[in-house]
């Protein structure tokens, strides 16, 4: 480490950042993209975008965090999603000490949702704990009866504002900005299950994956009425995964995730990690909206 | 202060380089600021201190400093 | 610096640099930010419309032009924070109806600003990725594009969804025909047409489940009139487009949106539910207390 530093990575030095990115992690992203993804306000609390190393004045490595306050069981927790890991070949054996300037931050639950598998056992040296979950993707059907029953489906942006509770609406409003991230509450009033899916291809076929459920025991009530809404919207099934719903409908599948879900905290349950306030929300990882 | 010390002020305020020396033979590829915003900030801080108005024609074929001179005395500006 | 197989994209650098040095940059900043997706729409765009050296040079000569009358516009609006007052008759018979402005500058300029501009093209983006993406995930057959400018946006529907027919309406003769090159250039226009109405005062009986309306709110006296004009077009369960320009004092802007709620409230008005929107700065705030430009795109039910 003689020569190199670590330095956090303030908003004025996203575009380097993402420079960064784009040319040595993931050039399917553009600058512009990665510099989005990171300037997100999820958090009064954020202390920076992450973390990069230098050599001299050049960036050669760089992990990034995403921070968020989120409502968990009533209370408000600071989040720390880590992701974009990546270091330049000649300076790797120094990597390390980017997470762990990032995990070192007190008061924050770390999370990481896009680890490389040949990461994890740096993962796990650090604490981080596997979450093991399935898809569970049903198949979208008709369902004619959701207005004889009273079911709404509600898609615009001020009836969501107006009749989601309060920490949903913060949810909804918090991720407006990403324009491939689709919103829809279903239910009837006093009662609506909110729901943020993101339009993906599965085995070719256009599918509903959902990254947020505001309540399971609601989407499980209201699974037949959210099925016919997203088949009115073109998907013809819903991927859900199964720490946010263990209800495995009939005609349902069950498949395997190959992306571990890793968390450092001793707060948050399996189903209290979510897929939103992550760069699965503020990036189009599946390239598809 | 003469014209050409307004001048100079102008540029060096727009393009935040206190020490700019004004050569004819300067352009935008010169200075690092000096993109399409701060060239019609220095164009249009120059027509409220000499109560001018340029055709836009004219101030596009600038492709210097000199140019700009040229044209300021063109307008009836003494530099 | 940007690099790969780019000879148009190249040769509009050089022109930068070489005629134009305070445009330097211009190509150089949009291939950082926008990467290679962005200089190969470029590259097809400037191949599509202007073939030739000569082509590409005169059309440059009118971006700038467009460019520095818009950037000296914002300058003044800086200090006035208004519009000048302009009819839209008057606006129609300075720029719409004036072919020569139009061909020359206005057309070419707006066409190259939907790449060049960063807000533009991140607004053309989400276009893509929210209205055009629906389209075609629900197999849209047909659009209306009421204010077509340049055609920038119907030619991408008509280029995302093959079996898409499109109409558009414009007031200028010359933004119809540019429309209608654009859309040839690509080889769509077996399914388009583009016609002169102004649907703001003439009667149509066009209906359709997809409307796009983009920048042209900011350009008429009275938008809630037109916004309800466009309720009717879109047929009930039907999706539209819509976007407006704020704190942006172009040749032709009349109607001055301050902030995005205003666009937001005229659209309930009229009738519409929001389902999606987006609003894009030109630029990060240059001075407290001087609204910077800005554009806003929302979809609609």
């Amino acid at each position: 480490m003689s020569n190199l530093k670590i330095k956090p990575i303030t908003n004025s030095d996203l575009a380097l950042m993402a420079k960064f990115l784009t040319a040595n992690l993931s050039a399917q992203f553009s600058a512009d993209e990665w510099e989005f993804a990171f300037s997100q306000d999820w958090s009064s609390n954020k202390p920076n975008n992450g973390f990069m190393l230098l050599d001299g004045e050049q960036v050669v490595g760089v992990v990034g965090a995403i921070y968020s306050q989120q409502i968990v069981n009533g209370k408000k927790v600071d989040v720390c999603n880590i992701n974009s890991w990546t270091v330049l070949p000649q300076y790797r054996s120094d990597s390390i000490y980017l997470l762990i300037k990032t995990i070192r931050q007190p008061g924050f639950h770390f999370t990481i949702l896009t680890p490389r598998l040949q990461e994890m056992e740096i993962y796990r040296f650090l604490k981080f704990r596997t979450i093991v979950t399935r898809m569970i993707v049903t198949a979208n059907l008709p369902w004619p009866f959701a207005r004889l029953r009273g079911v709404r489906t509600i898609t615009d942006i001020g009836a969501l504002q107006q009749m989601l509770s309060l920490k949903d609406a913060r949810v909804h409003r918090e991720h407006t900005s990403s324009p491939w991230l689709k919103h829809i509450a279903v239910g009837v009033e006093g009662e609506l299950c909110y729901v943020i899916y993101q339009r993906v291809k599965l085995k070719g076929l256009p599918t509903a994956a959902i990254l947020y459920v505001s309540d399971s025991a609601l989407f499980d009530k209201y699974r037949l009425a959210l099925g016919h809404a997203l088949l009115g919207r073109g998907a013809l099934f819903m991927r859900l995964e199964s720490r946010f719903n263990t209800n495995k409908p009939k005609l349902s599948l069950l498949q395997n995730y190959s992306t571990p879900t890793l968390v450092l905290s001793d707060l948050l349950k399996d189903s209290d990690v979510q897929n939103i306030y992550s760069e699965r929300a503020a990036l189009n990882l599946d390239g598809v909206t | 202060m003469s014209n050409m010390e307004k001048l100079v002020a102008i540029y060096r305020e727009v393009l935040k380089k206190p020490d700019l020396e004004l050569k004819p033979e300067l352009t935008a590829r010169d200075v690092d600021n000096w993109d399409s915003l701060a060239h019609v900030q220095i164009i249009v801080e120059v027509e409220k201190k000499f109560g001018v108005e340029f055709d836009l024609d004219d101030f596009l074929a600038i492709r210097n400093v000199g140019d700009f001179f040229k044209l300021l005395q063109r307008y009836g500006v003494e530099l | 610096m940007f690099n790969g197989n780019y000879p148009k994209l190249q040769l509009l650098n050089e022109i930068f640099i070489e005629k134009y040095p305070f445009m330097g940059s211009t190509i150089n900043n949009g291939f950082t930010a926008f990467g290679k997706t962005w200089a190969v729409e470029v590259e097809e765009l400037l191949a599509a419309m202007f073939a030739t050296n000569q082509q590409l040079t005169k059309a440059v000569d009118g971006y700038v032009r467009f460019a520095m009358d818009v950037t000296r516009r914002q300058s003044r609006f800086d200090d006035a924070c208004e519009y000048p007052q302009k009819s839209f008759n008057q606006v129609a018979d300075e720029v719409y109806l004036n072919d020569e402005y139009m061909e020359r500058y206005y057309l070419p300029g707006l066409l190259l600003s939907h790449m060049l501009w960063p807000h533009h093209y991140r607004q053309s983006r989400f276009f893509t990725a929210t209205f055009l993406r629906d389209m075609e995930v629900m197999g849209a057959k047909e659009f209306v594009d009421a204010g077509v400018g340049t055609g920038f946006l119907s030619r991408l529907t008509l280029a995302a969804c093959p079996d898409i027919t499109g109409v558009g309406f414009d007031v200028s003769p010359a933004s119809k025909k540019f429309a209608e090159l654009q859309v040839a250039n690509y080889k769509l226009l077996d399914r388009y047409q583009c016609k002169l109405l102004n649907l703001c005062t003439q009667p149509t009986k066009v209906e359709t489940d997809w409307l796009i309306s983009a920048e042209v709110l900011e350009h008429l006296e009275d938008p809630l009139s037109f916004l309800q004009r466009l309720r009717v077009i879109l047929r009930p369960g039907g999706k539209g487009f819509i976007t407006a320009a704020l704190n942006a004092a172009e040749i032709d802007h009349i109607y001055l949106y301050r902030n995005p709620i205003e666009v937001q409230d005229q659209l309930i008005e009229a009738g519409f539910t929001i389902e999606q929107y987006q609003s894009i700065p030109a630029y990060k705030p240059r001075k407290i207390n001087i609204p910077t430009p800005e554009v806003v795109a929302f979809i609609v039910t």
